[in-house]
């Protein structure tokens, strides 16, 4: 392989995957026998994937009746009525319970999702309410935070945030909630 | 990251059938189920290289929808991106439970019992081939190869999915195509001396 041959493997990886590639990567192609061999790879892993994506997969019906017997234990079938005597009632019991207790009864403890500040991170699963988590204070970039799916505004693309991080039981961040902001200059 | 795959002759949002599925509308529960059932199964196809397995996920995705619908916010993505974190949550937490790494030199075809092979069955062969050096990949340069070479998706939509920079998902493309291709080649190579 010739000396700079990792700097062309980029682009013939990219050519496989039906990419065209620059006339200098097309001229060392033709000097350079192990980049050709490495190019013949990679087309050639490019049709098997290809075929793969294309194989048959299964009807979705196949599985939507558990799908559904789930939801409807999760969701109730809707019975406008229903709901309207349900709201009555819970409207009911919120008045007679402000006039006949005048003490303070205590929150439930938030989850710490709902704690002020924090915001969940885009996409990921929330913890669910019996998941015991920890914060964990760090310093993140903006653009990690971008990269996830925060938007950030600010002009200096290096800045650095501080904060407050939610973490699960599996290790993973849930939530961040911001402090400070610092620039990179 | 996931895409629709059910057409409509009156398609509604996602946002409203997210709304009309929260009140306890089924149909509407069921046409996002159709909408993206093909999507999140083939992920975690690709991802578990085991179809039951596979099945099960899909199905713990739509039944974690049915009672989490209210953390889908319309505002910061599709439904399918949503539902791709979450199927990429479920298949993570599956292996975690399971270990059931393959090692490279298991991940190889297994060579048949016959030298006549079809075309066909050695077309299956390689493909079965390429699903187990697929699943030999460690995680982070498998899910770069089942989203942007399996699943067809951008590295810009693939970097959102697996919330890391572009480059990254370029860099683990390429560490993961580079060892396919050698596993891939190493089991033709076998077929043909067969």
């Amino acid at each position: 392989m010739l000396m700079n041959c990792r700097e062309y493997r980029n682009s013939l990886m990219e050519w496989a995957r039906g990419n065209p590639p620059a006339p200098e990567v097309v001229s060392h192609l033709e000097e350079c026998p192990p980049c050709a061999r490495f190019l013949d790879e990679q087309r050639a892993l490019s049709a098997a994937l290809a075929s793969l994506a294309a194989e048959p997969l299964p009807p979705a019906e196949q599985f939507q009746a558990r799908v559904m017997a789930e939801f409807g234990k999760v969701q109730p079938a809707r019975r406008p009525v229903l709901r309207w005597v349900l709201a009555g009632a819970l409207a009911a019991s919120v008045i007679l319970g402000a006039v006949w207790s005048n003490r303070s009864v205590p929150a439930p403890a938030p989850v710490a999702e709902e704690e002020p500040g924090f915001l969940p991170i885009p996409y990921t699963v929330p913890l669910s309410p019996q998941e015991r988590a920890t914060v964990w204070r760090m310093e993140i970039p903006v653009a990690r935070l971008r990269a996830v799916g925060y938007r950030v505004q600010v002009s200096d693309p290096g800045a650095v945030v501080e904060a407050d991080v939610l973490v699960g039981q599996d290790g993973r961040a849930h939530a961040i909630r911001p402090l400070t902001i610092s620039s990179s200059n | 990251m996931f895409e629709r795959h059910m057409a409509e002759s009156e398609p509604r949002s996602d946002r409203d059938l997210v709304d009309r599925f929260r009140q306890g509308d089924r149909e509407a529960f069921a046409a996002l189920y159709h909408r993206y059932f093909l999507s999140v199964y083939r992920f975690a196809s690709y991802m578990t290289n085991d179809r039951p397995r596979a099945a099960e996920i899909t199905q713990d995705v739509f039944i974690w929808l049915a009672g989490h619908a209210a953390q889908f916010d319309a505002t910061r993505g599709d439904l399918g991106a949503f539902l791709g974190g979450v199927a990429r949550k479920f298949v993570h937490r599956q292996q975690r439970h399971d270990q059931r790494w393959l090692p490279l030199e298991e991940a190889a075809g297994r060579p048949g019992d016959s030298a006549d092979f079809a075309g066909a069955l050695e077309r299956q062969q390689e493909a079965a081939g390429l699903r187990k050096a697929i699943a030999a990949l460690p995680v982070r340069y498998r899910e770069a190869v089942v989203l942007c070479d399996l699943e067809g998706r951008s590295y810009e939509e693939a970097a959102a999915a697996l919330g890391c920079v572009v480059g990254t998902v370029r860099s683990r493309l390429f560490r993961a195509r580079a060892l396919l291709a050698r596993k891939f080649q190493g089991n033709r190579e076998r077929q043909k001396c067969l």
